[in-house]
């Protein structure tokens, strides 16, 4: 994985688990025209170190932020590929945007510097499903392999699809996730006029939470059947339980809680979990005053009672919302929470809400074994998707 | 309040909710005119063209009635404001 907190897993799993948020002054863009300064930017990253001249040419950042993720994934599982494996394999990507970078930068040529043509691999490199058919081609999968577009949940959706093929029996092993790469200048001004962006950083479920932090990065995940992984000795990571999803049919911006509750219900059908049985979620806690006060309020809906006995916090308040990447990147912070007997706090917190009356882990981090996690993403749009985690133990 | 900015207010409500700009006073809140979070969007959209100026999120998310936006508009245009600020 990669994101403003590290270029790997290792390094996202060391600052997140100490509290760290990478929020800070946008570097790739000129704010001067913008109403807010600060992102979660992926510093440090050169393209050179990962991909020879031939690959950079035809890959937008956010298919390479997806296949360095991929790479560092599939070496860490110790995947052997055979043919039948290759066959038998799915590669289901999320992403908001695709290559917006790239359509940003080629239209600003056509229509602010009259370029007479476009560059002839603008739309391999803009189109969202690059980055799938990229992963596909450098491992020879020849299994499903498709791009889930559903805003800020792509990628708990593409997640919880290849969860449900494998279980289904379809395919034996997935690549599953999503990357995002939203800092262009068109793109931040977009955001701009949906003033959703805070002007200082990302405070989920504070009072004076004054909006989201927008980030960028990419995770990918080996899913593989409990069979082959054990099978095969492989080192297993955590386990999903469940997954759900549901849309909220009410507003493109406005959420609605009994949608994302019914996701998360779907989720614990699923995993055939009663409620009681989960310890720690990791929000989807955007830090606008919507989302917030809506997602505690599906919380209570879903949980009841247990709801004043669950630890509920938000890692965006350190490596930002990174849109369609945003679920891979927290499956990845809920899935080493439980295995470290960690969980990530909300930093940034600074005032309770009386309408997000939860257990928020606030600003430090806390021990805690928990067997069940779950993970939230709701879209604009009003999509909402939900996966359940399991420790492997 | 002058007269001409809150004619424009009033009509840029009317024309986003297609309502007689008689059915919009200074005192009506945006729950009465029906107006959800997009409309504001939409609204501050119109009125930051039509006047030249920068609504700030702050002061964006503060409004509550018609008469707000028309000060606020009124402040932004004055020789002390600064129509380009977007003060956060």
């Amino acid at each position: 994985m990669i994101s403003s907190l590290g270029q790997n897993a290792l390094q996202f799993w060391d600052r997140l688990s100490q509290g760290i948020s990478a929020i800070g002054p946008i570097g790739s863009v000129d704010c001067s025209r913008l109403r807010f300064r600060n992102g979660a930017e992926v510093k440090g990253f050169n393209p050179a170190d990962h991909f020879d001249e031939d690959q950079s040419r035809v890959l937008d950042r956010f298919a390479q932020f997806g296949i360095v993720a991929a790479r560092e994934a599939v070496k860490s599982a110790g995947l052997e590929w055979s043919p039948r494996l290759c066959a038998r394999t799915g590669v289901i990507t999320g992403s908001a945007l695709g290559g917006q970078g790239t359509e940003d930068e080629s239209f600003a040529e056509l229509y602010l510097r009259g370029a007479p043509r476009l560059h002839p691999l603008s739309i391999p490199r803009i189109m969202a499903n690059a980055l799938a058919s990229h992963i596909s081609m450098q491992y020879s999968i020849t299994g499903p392999v498709y791009t889930v577009a559903t805003a800020c949940s792509s990628a708990n959706h593409a997640i919880g699809q290849a969860f449900w093929l494998i279980r289904q029996g379809m395919i034996d092993a997935a690549l599953a996730g999503g990357s995002e790469a939203p800092f262009s200048f068109g793109n931040l001004k977009a955001w701009e006029a949906m003033r959703v962006i805070a002007p200082d950083t990302c405070r989920p479920f504070s009072k004076s939470r004054q909006g989201m932090i927008l980030g960028e990065g990419g995770a990918i995940l080996v899913l593989e059947s409990r069979e082959m992984a054990i099978s095969r000795g492989a080192v297993i990571l955590g386990e999903i339980s469940g997954f759900g999803m549901s849309s909220d049919a009410y507003h493109l911006t406005q959420p609605k809680p009994e949608g994302a509750a019914q996701a998360m219900r779907a989720a614990l059908a699923d995993a055939g979990l009663p409620p009681e049985k989960i310890g720690y979620i990791n929000a989807h806690g955007t830090g606008t005053a919507a989302n917030d006060a809506c997602e505690a309020a599906a919380i209570a809906m879903t949980f009841g009672s247990h709801t004043d006995r669950l630890a509920v916090s938000s890692t965006k308040s350190m490596h930002g919302h990174a849109l369609g990447a945003a679920g891979a990147l927290e499956a990845v912070a809920t899935i080493l929470s439980l295995r470290n007997s960690l969980l990530p706090p909300t930093a940034n917190f600074i005032d309770r809400d009386p309408l997000c009356d939860l257990d928020v882990v606030p600003n430090v981090p806390r021990e805690a074994s928990c067997e069940y996690a779950m993970s939230n993403s709701f879209a604009f749009g009003g999509l909402n998707a939900t996966l359940v985690f399991r420790k492997w133990c | 309040m002058s007269h001409e900015i809150t004619r424009t207010v009033i009509a840029s409500i009317a024309k986003l909710k297609r309502i007689s700009p008689e059915l919009v006073r200074l005192d009506s809140t945006f729950e009465e005119l029906d107006m959800d979070s997009l409309d504001g969007l939409d609204l501050f959209f119109e009125l930051e063209e039509v006047f030249d100026l920068s609504i700030s999120d702050e002061k964006a998310r503060s409004f509550r009635t018609v008469g707000h936006i028309v000060e606020e508009i009124e402040k932004l245009l004055s020789p002390a404001g600064d129509a380009c600020q977007s003060a956060e």
